[in-house]
């Protein structure tokens, strides 16, 4: 990987997306390798970059390095063709919508209450619909209602329409789409707030070219053909109330554009009712009401929708990089790429242990009715207390005694030579809790080749008590004995456990 | 001669606990711990790296299995004591590969090459003289020693090794390598710096980072438990019904797969939590948990693990009164505080009502068609708090296990175990009830509540707990 290449970029969808992927894959992985793996990377990253989180979206181009278009990518490519689909459908509705309200063939003029209807009462009545979905997420629980009007309100939003097109869209691109779908349906806890800003930007690109569409189709039609303007409603509205509605609607732009706001003659000379005989209004006369209806589309229809587009767009980024930032396993990556990789454990397998216990079982057999008693490496019982044992326990008779192994005046062969010299065979008596090493199964195999074979050798696991006295062993000491002498093959080898005496 | 880096060969008799130790100290439990002699075959080194960067190393040996033979035959090769580690050099070289003394050459070598020595005995067991010809090897090797007295089953005869090891070594400690808490295992590599001078800067900065990294632990486990108990809040099972289909054929296998689901998950978390501690073997090892295998959904035990009735009340009882304290408020006082009164018997009557209610089913309309029979998520205040109470709780065990030990994890018979819900400060308890509250309405608090968890698991993690 090379750090001093990546270029930090802005948190979007696409980049959500492949982090997610990322850390899904990861997921998989074992998590020795995967700590090894980002610290090293996030030793590279910290001299460079600072920031947590481009540290993460460093780590992530990182990883992706070399590979064709990632997830993320065709995911925010399939983000901006459905965009594109909701802009050209504002268009084609915008166009549509501004040529039905502007409609003249001649009979009767272009209502100007129906263009403020439809350009600015209607769309200040939207953007209050906006402004509710666009409310915290935490005013859903306190606010009563507010989460069942929000999701009414989200039902009729343009921006809605964007997952239906999906049909429109390339295998690829619709596979990524989905995967982001699936991605926020999971998490929703996580994603409500990116989808809720989603969906407002698609509903205000909507509602953009709707106006941008509408603008221009309304200033050809001023431009290109002629168009006659009257107001008419049922309601009863005179020509004062009308003008002091017209008169706030042009305050914004009534200093700069002193055309475009209409006098009170203006009115009072445009009023027509559809039912009245002759020409109701006189075209050339009422084609001042131009300035001011364009003003007002401008003004109160795209104006406001450019700004909350702008908005929307500005949430929808902070609401993506909070779910960058927090999505299930960035806390442990972080860890990962910040903190020091500390391992303790061996670098290596262990090797296995040749040690087996199939050797071959002692065979059962009478036990000697004499013995020549040796007190092992030190076993701590005096030579009287030899005899009693043996002869209590046993049931056989003590011929003699020797001291052998470790702090022995007898040397191995020596002792050997003295065992090998008599009829009786040899009784060992060894400390259970020291385990049979291979000093002592050297010296069994060599008394073995000194005696010859059918001469009985036995060792005796002897365990101190409570209060210190030696006995027979029992438990896993006794079988630990048994089970290491077992493996030297020796039919005439004979482990006394209690288990046995019992 | 000294290793470059602070290197350690841990030797001695058979069975005495090298790798007990080894296991405890590099928090490593897969180091192979058995009975029989001889287990280990071959010298395993346990580096304790940083970044890449050695700080020590810690090497298993096999045991000593023909030390007398062994210095017989360097003793008749003796001419002076200055030639010692000559004639210990000379008879790894004539004895490798020979099959005689392997296990011998394979503890001796780490020492030729300049590790220190920690001379491994047990302390409850008797001295004997079979092992003063190890010591009298390892003594002819030069090599820096401390001796540790491993009381594998208790102290009977500590005092009668220390008294035999202090003829052979000028550093004896007792190490119990089953029960060490972390900070003597700490305090034990410390006590390493005393062999060599050069040695000491390394194992103090090791163990500063072993220390810091035991808190990022805390913080790791935290992370994972409130992860576990965010998910296990909003848990829901659901299935598709057609139209004509009886919902309630379907609620008892519904709710029985929701709780094997949550199961499964506090299963996951729990050996999450094991993982991040370095336990990676105690599932196969452990069978008798039993505390933690009372099933999570029996409400016998969830006093236990949770929120008791009177805390239940308490806490019902004090959201009640905030409600109806607001109610009190928006009239001006005019209802003489019967807002928060009636608003507090009402929540603690709702709390003690609700505190074993699960879960419930809904039936809820597909935009597309069908039905969707959901259950879930869990309803019960107590919920959260029991499933905190577990993860806590085997917690402190994993935190304070020995690698070394491979004993099945189990309470300690007739422990009075205090509720841990008791010792939280009012202000942590608040907390927790808001985070539980938020996670509940679908609010993502992972973070909150791991950041609230940290004190919990430290204290959870202290000696004693």
């Amino acid at each position: 990987m090379n750090v001093g290449r990546i270029p930090l970029r802005q948190i979007d969808l696409g980049r959500v997306v492949d982090l997610a992927s990322q850390l899904e894959a990861d997921a998989t992985l074992d998590a020795d390798a995967l700590r090894r793996r980002d610290r090293t990377l996030g030793r590279a990253l910290s001299a460079r970059v600072d920031d947590a989180t481009d540290r993460v979206s460093a780590w992530l181009d990182g990883l992706r390095e070399g590979s064709g278009p990632s997830a993320g990518e065709r995911a925010l490519r399939a983000q901006r063709v459905l965009r594109t689909l909701l802009a050209l459908a504002g268009l084609g509705i915008g166009v549509g919508t501004a040529l039905a309200v502007f409609a003249y063939d001649g009979s009767h003029p272009v209502n100007v209450v129906q263009v403020l209807a439809v350009f600015v009462a209607l769309q200040l009545a939207t953007l209050v619909a906006t402004a509710v979905i666009a409310l915290p997420e935490a005013w859903r629980r306190r606010v009563p209602g507010l989460a069942a009007l929000q999701d009414v309100l989200r039902l009729v939003s343009p921006g809605r329409a964007a997952p239906a097109l999906r049909r429109a869209l390339g295998a690829e691109q619709r596979e990524a789409f989905d995967r982001a779908a699936g991605l926020a349906q999971r998490h929703q806890r996580l994603y409500g707030d990116a989808q809720k800003w989603a969906l407002l930007v698609g509903s205000q690109l909507f509602a953009v070219s709707f106006h941008v569409a509408a603008l221009v189709t309304a200033m050809a039609l001023v431009g290109f053909s002629d168009l006659a303007f009257g107001w008419s409603t049922t309601l009863e509205v005179d020509g004062a109330r009308l003008h002091g509605v017209s008169n706030a609607l042009s305050s914004v732009w009534a200093r700069a554009i002193p055309d475009a706001v209409p006098t009170r003659e203006l009115i009072e000379q445009t009023r027509y009712f559809r039912g009245a005989a002759g020409t109701p209004v006189d075209p050339q006369q009422s084609a001042a009401w131009w300035r001011f209806l364009l003003a007002c589309m401008a003004c109160y229809g795209l104006a406001p929708r450019v700004l909350v587009l702008a908005f929307a767009n500005w949430r929808q980024r902070v609401a993506l990089a909070r779910v960058f930032a927090s999505l299930p396993g960035v806390a442990e990556l972080r860890d990962r790429l910040d903190s020091r990789w500390v391992a303790t454990v061996a670098a290596e397998e262990e090797r296995e242990s040749p040690l087996s216990s199939a050797g071959a079982r002692a065979a059962r057999q009478t036990r000697p009715a004499r013995v020549t008693a040796v007190r092992w490496s030190g076993v701590p019982i005096e030579e009287d207390a030899v005899s009693v044992l043996v002869r209590d326990t046993l049931g056989a008779e003590v011929d003699g005694q020797l001291a052998g192994g470790a702090g022995a005046s007898l040397d191995d062969s020596q002792l050997i030579e003295a065992l090998a010299a008599v009829d009786a065979a040899p009784l060992f008596l060894v400390k259970a809790w020291e385990p049979p090493i291979l000093e002592v199964l050297d010296l069994l195999t060599e008394l073995r080749a000194a005696c010859g074979e059918g001469r009985p050798i036995l060792v005796w696991p002897l365990s101190l008590d409570e209060e210190d006295r030696l006995v027979p062993a029992r438990g896993a000491d006794a079988k630990t004995w048994a089970r290491r002498l077992d493996a030297v093959g020796d039919p005439w080898l004979d482990v006394v456990i209690r288990t046995e005496l019992a | 001669m000294i290793a470059a880096v602070p290197t350690f060969a841990v030797v001695g008799h058979p069975n005495k606990g090298k790798s007990s130790i080894v296991s405890t100290l590099a928090h490593d439990d897969s180091v192979r711990i058995a009975p029989d002699p001889g287990t280990t075959v071959a010298c395993r080194a346990y580096p304790m790296r940083v970044d890449d960067e050695v700080q020590y190393v810690l090497v298993d040996t096999p045991g000593f299995q023909r030390a007398r033979r062994a210095l017989a035959w360097m003793q008749e090769r003796e001419t002076h004591a200055g030639a010692h580690r000559d004639v210990v050099a000379a008879f790894v070289a004539e004895h490798r590969g020979t099959g005689g003394f392997e296990d011998e050459c394979e503890l001796l070598t780490p020492l030729l090459e300049g590790a220190g020595i920690l001379y491994v005995v047990d302390g409850s067991t008797p001295y004997g003289p079979e092992f003063e010809a190890e010591m009298e090897i390892l003594r002819w090797t030069g090599q820096p020693s401390m001796a540790l007295i491993n009381p594998i089953e208790d102290e009977s005869h500590v005092e009668e090794w220390r008294a035999a090891l202090g003829q052979y070594f000028k550093i004896v400690r007792v190490f119990d390598a089953h029960e060490a808490p972390f900070e003597s295992r700490l305090e034990l590599l410390r006590g390493f710096g005393q062999l060599a001078e050069t040695w000491r800067g390394p194992l103090e900065e090791a163990v500063a980072v072993l220390a810091e990294e035991r808190l990022r632990v805390h913080r790791r486990v935290a992370r994972a438990v409130a992860t576990m108990i965010g998910e296990m809040l909003v848990h829901t099972a659901t299935r598709k019904l057609s139209y004509d289909a009886d919902a309630a054929l379907y609620e008892a296998s519904l709710e029985q797969s929701w709780k094997d689901e949550l199961r499964d998950r506090e299963r996951a978390g729990r050996r999450e939590v094991e993982r991040l501690y370095g336990h990676r073997h105690i599932e196969r090892e452990e069978t008798a948990f039993e505390w933690l295998e009372q099933d999570l959904f029996s409400t016998d035990h969830w006093f236990f693990w949770g929120l008791n009735r009177r805390q239940l009340v308490a806490s019902g009882a004090a959201g009640g009164a905030v409600l109806g304290g607001a109610i009190d408020v928006s009239v001006g006082g005019a209802s003489l505080l019967l807002g928060s009164l009636v608003g507090a018997a009402l929540g603690g009557a709702g709390a003690w009502w609700s505190s074993t209610r699960l879960t419930r089913m809904i039936v809820l309309k597909l935009p597309m068609g069908g039905r969707l029979l959901r259950c879930g998520p869990v309803q019960s205040t107590n919920f959260p708090y029991v499933v905190l109470g577990r993860a806590l709780y085997h917690h402190a065990r994993v935190a304070g296990r020995a690698h070394a030990n491979r004993e099945a994890l189990a309470l300690a018979e007739g422990e009075d175990r205090e509720n841990w819900v008791e010792r939280l400060e009012p202000a942590r308890r608040r907390e927790l009830d808001r985070i539980f509250r938020d996670t509940r309405d679908g609010e993502e608090r992972t973070a909150d509540l791991a950041e609230c968890l940290v004190p919990l698991l430290v204290e959870g993690d202290a000696p004693g707990s």
